[in-house]
């Protein structure tokens, strides 16, 4: 029997292999979509609509250009009983596929606080081609009209809204910002509770004059996957000829097992960022000696402690912080001004507003039977053999004690 | 001439970087839907007693020079120690299979934002032929190129996520009920085949005091690596992690640089594949060695070939059916394992220890 | 055609004989005689031997001297250190080839090889490639002797053995195979020489014939053995315990075994400060990685996953790339086609023409395929950053401009994990491949620590006082001193 020249058989093979990676190569036709092809969403808002889910995508469609970079950005919407089949009647209208890895930015709209939201964002959850990172926030009123609203500073209200749900913006105090993970996570822990940033558009007239918040629904209504045809400016706000938005991000909406249980005031919302977020440079104003003082307070450090004591359950928020005098509203001595060394009794006025603030958020999560805290969350991590025992009432008949610690700067 | 000697920085590399690299696919995440936030406790368990094994295959290289294939035939003549080499080929054909199944869903979800045909995968049996061809010693040369890119990409992921990570997840320790932490170390078991690969290794290198304590060392580090995966990994999703496919792949992603310099992450993960597709090609070669030994005749790329052959029919057959092979993994695999991993280390002592008598005998 | 019967006693038949076999009209024979009418005929080849020396050396001294029959007191006559008796008319023939003279007397039957080789040459210049800024700038010449020279100028060692081969069945070309006696593994000479003598080709023009021979796989897209063209490196790498070869006509020469990360380490590194020479070895590393995997990773960006690429330069590139009528796999194919050929163009075409090449190069094709939306601006980028990457390693360019090519077409077609596949193929490769018994990969794998110093980092002089374990010398240390 003639012998195998396997030398004679590799070099055969090895020219068939680099003849079909030549014709792959030069044909590349095998269902790719490509970056042509791709309609990238920045951001996306979600309505319930008739039973359905209504899914305005913000897309960013580059144009040709000479000096760099013209993006242009439109909204595109699409419904359908999911998420993934209203994505889908986008892809079906615009020939582009709509890919969600650059959506930094998801937006549920009013309607979706009826139901569990988790519902909803379930394909997020379980699709492989999705990440857990995009910010997600509630909206009063639509949250398809609020993403294709004009803004004023010339930006798409992706980009604005962004900024405002910032690392930076959260380490401020000012706002509960969180992403899908977070919240995902809050939702299957003990807890079942989570909360996310609340937004409120905020018109402003021509002239610049603010006139108050908007409903979000005062725009024409676009029709279904029609594009706004908005320009990298921003979206039109139909409604409002020459008018443009600003927003407000300073509330927080709590869910309680995945329905909206309450919107957080602008106090709340600081103060559950003080205890919940990782906040670098806060200011608190407080009264004490008689006069109004802004504290600006860094080193920041809050938490929450759980444990069982005498057979009770026992909560202690504390709250640490090194303090400076930032503002008052009196004339002081120079000389105190320049050392730097904050009163004790500015202090004490400066921890007894924190404290206020921590007991009107516990207040208001208890009024809601919303765990955002996560007393149950530490009650089972930390003291696991109560967890059965107090898992129900934690929340309602833990007794909670507030360790305000200031430190004067100077 | 393909070359079959290993030194034993080589062992110790392939019992620490392959076999971390092959169990960072799917493995965390399978433990975390049996063991929740304990899922690192049956890796560290099934490590540890894979070790033990691995340690006494050790002290039986200590006590001759003999490859496992030797003491078989000189205990139970050339045809027993053929055949039982021959199912060793068939358990380590079979052991790629779980792992390239998960590489190919992993490179499916990983390499391409769109589910790509299965045409993308078939190349991996052209590089698994070429390295199935090369014998053991090009393994452990692999192996060493292999641990500055396992250690560099594998630290820069777990680094990057531990930065955006939260501990107190994997709190309450051990809660969960004896039964479910023995079902993980159950579901885990088939992973575990260091035993085998170093009965496989035995003979094949000179031995010198001390390297029992440097081979399982290394054995149990790389099971530890795994665990630390693990925990990373539910620290970072906590219980999204039972959602969470491929830990590796995903723990670095909420790196608060990500956002800006987009997923260099990626790039990490890329070159840990690399050190991935050695560690499931090591199978195949073992494969390719015990067919060579089964044989007797001179070593051959078709002992390779023969070898993807198989595999390469089976990717056909288990083509969109992950789960059973998860399945199979799990049961049929296992029971393998449990004879090829841990009964024959066993075997090997008994016949050394009867040889020694019949030695005294005599 | 042997011995005696060759050399004949008349001068006229000694130059009709030699003449049979020269018949080409540049091998000139001048005939003179002495004093006493004592008849000399040189033989010589025009354009390899040097006429002056011949005359002021050879002829003069003759033409005045009152010389007998006697042979010996003719030789004591030519004032030239390389006189030597030729044996036959092979002897005659090669001589002459060779540049030198063959010296007939009439009536006697001894003859004179003289050395006049003289060949065309150049200078001992800097070498075009291995630029150095500090260090030594000798470069090797094409002449073997001044090589040699360089050479012996470096290492005044006894242990210096140096042996003259010959390849090429009509060429002859001489090579000299050098190595430190006792420092190189016995072994790597035996085999070289084997292997040389071994190949019987008619022509050796380059040391790249040579380094063929040598290869163990000849087909192989690495090389086996290193080259280098200045003797500092040579003298190095032989002291290291490699073997060194020098062809004759070459200003090539090259080292074996030969290991990969050679190609990494420049002679600089050795002249700098070693923090210095780390940095640059790290960053010649990157760039080779960065040149071969840059475009193939650019246009999987663009074709399987986007989120490579941050977002903002997302939309540049998606900006740029829109409109241009190809797939971006083709379209950095023809980018990089046409950078090849502008490479390829500029080294072959005449000086006073490469300045308009460049204008058209560069402006007219690029700057106009960019406006007329043919190519656009990221792949005219990425390909030329990646051409500049490449040349930080020039030893290497011609292996990894090849890979930077079988990358993309790879890319272009299977991927990302067709990247991923044919990295590990690679490694897989280069962990089989050696090197007279040296892995290509060495130090790397097999791991030997101790030539890490020199290879993934540059350790300072005192830091590497024995030789690399790699090469296995006998003799291990290089450096004794009591410095740390």
């Amino acid at each position: 029997m003639k012998k195998i020249n396997l030398k004679r058989v590799a070099s055969i093979i090895y020219a068939v292999v680099i003849i079909a990676m030549s014709f792959l190569f030069f044909t590349n036709d095998f269902g790719l979509v490509d970056i042509r092809k791709t309609a990238v969403i920045i951001g996306a808002g979600i309505d319930l609509k008739d039973g359905g889910v209504s899914v305005t995508a913000q897309v960013a469609i580059p144009q040709p250009s000479e000096n760099g970079e013209n993006t242009q950005y439109i909204e595109v919407e699409g419904e359908g009983v999911t998420v993934a089949d209203a994505l889908n009647e986008i892809n079906k209208k615009t020939g582009f596929y709509p890919k969600l890895v650059f959506c930094k930015l998801l937006i549920l709209g009013e309607s979706c606080g009826g139901g569990d939201i988790f519902e909803i964002l379930d394909y997020f959850y379980r699709d492989d081609y999705t990440q857990l990172t995009p910010v997600i926030a509630m909206c009063k009123g639509s949250a398809g009209q609020l993403l294709a609203s004009k803004m004023r500073f010339g930006n798409t209200a992706t980009v604005s809204i962004e900024r405002l749900l910032s690392d930076e913006a959260k380490k401020s105090g000012n706002v509960s910002t969180v992403n899908l993970k977070i919240i995902g996570i809050q939702d299957y822990s003990p807890s079942k509770s989570c909360y996310m940033p609340y937004i409120r558009a905020q018109s402003q007239s021509a002239e610049g004059g603010s006139s108050g918040d908007s409903q979000g629904s005062t725009g024409g209504e676009n029709s279904s996957g029609g594009q706004s045809g908005s320009s990298s400016g921003g979206g039109q706000n139909g409604g409002q000829q020459g008018g443009t938005q600003e927003f407000l991000c300073d509330r927080t909406a709590i869910f309680r097992d995945g329905t909206l249980a309450g919107v957080l005031t602008e106090e709340e919302t600081f103060a559950l960022n003080l205890i919940k977020n990782n906040v670098r440079h806060v200011f608190v104003p407080c009264e004490a000696d008689g006069a109004t003082y802004t504290l600006g307070m860094r080193n920041c450090n809050g938490g929450v402690r759980v444990t069982v004591e005498n057979g009770a359950p026992k909560v202690r928020i504390s709250f640490s912080a090194v303090v400076q005098v930032s503002d008052v509203d009196r004339t002081e001595d120079p000389q105190s001004v320049s050392e730097g060394v904050v009163p004790q009794a500015v202090l004490n006025g400066g921890a007894a507003a924190i404290e206020q603030r921590f007991s009107d958020l516990v207040s208001a999560l208890r009024a809601a039977e919303c765990d955002a805290l996560e007393f149950r969350t530490l009650l089972h991590r930390f003291n696991y053999k109560y967890f059965d025992e107090f898992r129900d009432t934690i929340l309602r008949d833990a007794e909670v004690s507030f360790d305000i610690n200031l430190r004067s700067a100077g | 001439m393909i070359k079959n000697n290993l030194s034993v920085r080589q062992i110790c590399i392939i019992m620490c970087v392959f076999n971390a690299a092959i169990k960072l696919m799917l493995y965390p995440t399978t433990m975390a839907a049996a063991c929740g936030n304990s899922l690192w406790l049956p890796v560290i368990a099934d490590t540890a007693v894979q070790t033990a094994f691995v340690w006494a295959v050790c002290m039986l290289c200590s006590k001759t020079d003999k490859t496992f294939f030797r003491l078989l035939q000189d205990a139970f003549g050339s045809v027993v120690a053929r055949i039982i080499y021959a199912a060793f080929a068939l358990y380590f054909a079979l052991s790629a299979v779980v792992p390239m199944t998960e590489q190919q869903a992993m490179v499916h979800e990983v390499f391409y934002d769109t589910i790509p045909s299965l045409l993308v995968f078939l190349p991996f049996f052209f590089f698994a032929i070429y390295a199935g061809s090369k014998g053991l010693t090009n393994a452990g040369r692999t192996a060493e190129v292999c641990l500055p890119i396992f250690v560099v990409t594998a630290a820069t992921l777990v680094i990057m996520g531990m930065l955006e990570c939260e501990f107190s997840a994997l709190l309450p320790f051990v809660t969960q009920p004896p039964a479910q932490l023995f079902g993980g170390c159950a579901r885990g078991f088939f992973r575990f085949n260091e035993g085998a690969l170093m009965l496989m290794f035995m003979g094949n290198f000179k031995y010198k005091r001390g390297d029992a304590l440097k081979i399982s060392l290394s054995c149990a580090l790389g099971g530890l690596i795994v665990a630390l995966v693990c925990a990373v990994f539910y620290a970072v999703y906590s219980d999204l992690a039972v959602v969470q496919y491929f830990a590796i792949t995903k723990i670095s992603i909420f790196f608060s640089a990500i956002s800006l310099i987009g997923r260099t992450d990626l790039l990490a993960v890329y070159a840990l594949d690399i050190a991935m597709l050695f560690a499931i090609v090591l199978n195949i070669q073992m494969a390719a060695y015990c067919l060579y030994k089964a044989t007797g005749r001179q070593w051959h790329p078709a002992f390779s070939l023969a070898v993807n052959a198989v595999l390469i029919a089976l990717t056909f057959i288990f083509n969109n059916k992950f789960a059973l092979v998860q399945n199979l993994g799990t049961s049929v695999m296992g029971w393998a394992g449990l004879v090829f991993a841990y009964a024959m280390p066993a075997l090997a002592w008994i016949v050394y220890a009867a040889g020694g008598k019949r030695r005294e005998k005599n | 055609m042997s011995d005696k019967k060759g050399a004949l006693k008349k001068l006229g038949d000694n130059i009709e004989k030699i003449k049979e076999i020269l018949t080409s009209p540049d091998i000139l024979t001048f005939e003179f005689c002495s004093l006493l009418g004592k008849k000399f005929a040189a033989v010589y080849l025009d354009g390899l031997a040097d006429k002056n020396l011949l005359g002021e050396l050879v002829v003069k001294p003759l033409n005045n001297a009152k010389i007998s029959d006697d042979g010996e007191e003719i030789a004591r006559l030519l004032a030239l250190p390389e006189v030597k008796k030729g044996k036959n008319l092979q002897d005659a023939v090669s001589g002459v080839l060779d540049g030198n003279a063959a010296l007939y007397i009439d009536g006697s039957e001894d003859f004179y090889i003289i050395g006049l080789k003289n060949p065309p040459g150049r200078a001992v210049m800097e070498p075009p490639t291995q630029i150095t800024v500090k260090g030594p700038r000798e470069g090797f010449t094409e002449d073997i002797k001044t090589n040699l020279g360089l050479v012996r100028k470096r290492l005044k060692s006894p242990k210096l053995q140096v042996k003259m081969l010959s390849s090429g069945e009509q060429s002859a070309t001489a090579v000299a195979l050098c190595y430190l006696k006792g420092i190189c593994k016995d072994e790597i000479p035996e085999q070289i020489e084997e292997q040389i003598k071994a190949n019987k080709i008619d022509l050796v023009p380059d040391s790249s014939y040579i380094s063929s021979f040598i290869a163990k796989h000849p087909r192989s897209l690495f090389k086996h053995c290193a080259s280098c063209e200045k003797p500092d490196i040579f003298c190095a790498k032989l002291c290291e315990g490699r073997a060194g070869i020098i062809v004759d006509g070459s200003p090539i020469a090259l080292t074996a075994p030969y290991m990969i990360v050679e190609d990494f380490q420049s002679a600089e590194d050795y002249y700098i400060t070693s923090y210095r020479a780390t940095i640059i070895r790290a960053l010649r590393v990157a760039a080779v990685l960065v040149g071969v995997l840059l475009p193939a990773l650019y246009i999987c960006a663009q074709l399987f996953k986007i989120q490579l690429i941050p977002v903002k330069l997302l939309f540049k590139i998606a900006s740029s790339v829109s409109g241009i009528p190809f797939s971006p796999s083709v379209e950095m194919f023809l980018t990089l086609m046409v950078l090849e050929v502008l490479n390829e163009a500029s080294i072959r075409m005449p000086k006073y023409v490469g300045l308009a090449l460049s204008v058209v190069g560069a402006l007219v094709l690029g700057d106009t395929a960019v406006k007329a939306g043919i190519i656009s601006t990221p792949a005219i980028i990425i390909i030329a950053f990646s051409a500049i990457c490449l040349y930080t390693v020039p030893d290497l360019v011609e292996t990894t401009t090849t890979l930077r090519l079988l990358f993309l077409i790879v890319a272009g077609s299977v991927g990302l994990y067709g990247i991923a596949l044919l990295t590990a193929f690679l490694l897989c490769y280069l962990a089989s491949e050696q090197s007279y018994g040296v892995p290509l990969l060495a130090p790397f794998a097999p791991l030997k620590e101790r030539d890490l110093k020199d290879a993934f980092y540059k350790s300072n002089l005192y830091s590497m006082k024995r030789r690399p374990r790699s090469l296995g010398s006998s003799n291990k240390v290089r450096l004794k001193s009591d410095k740390k």
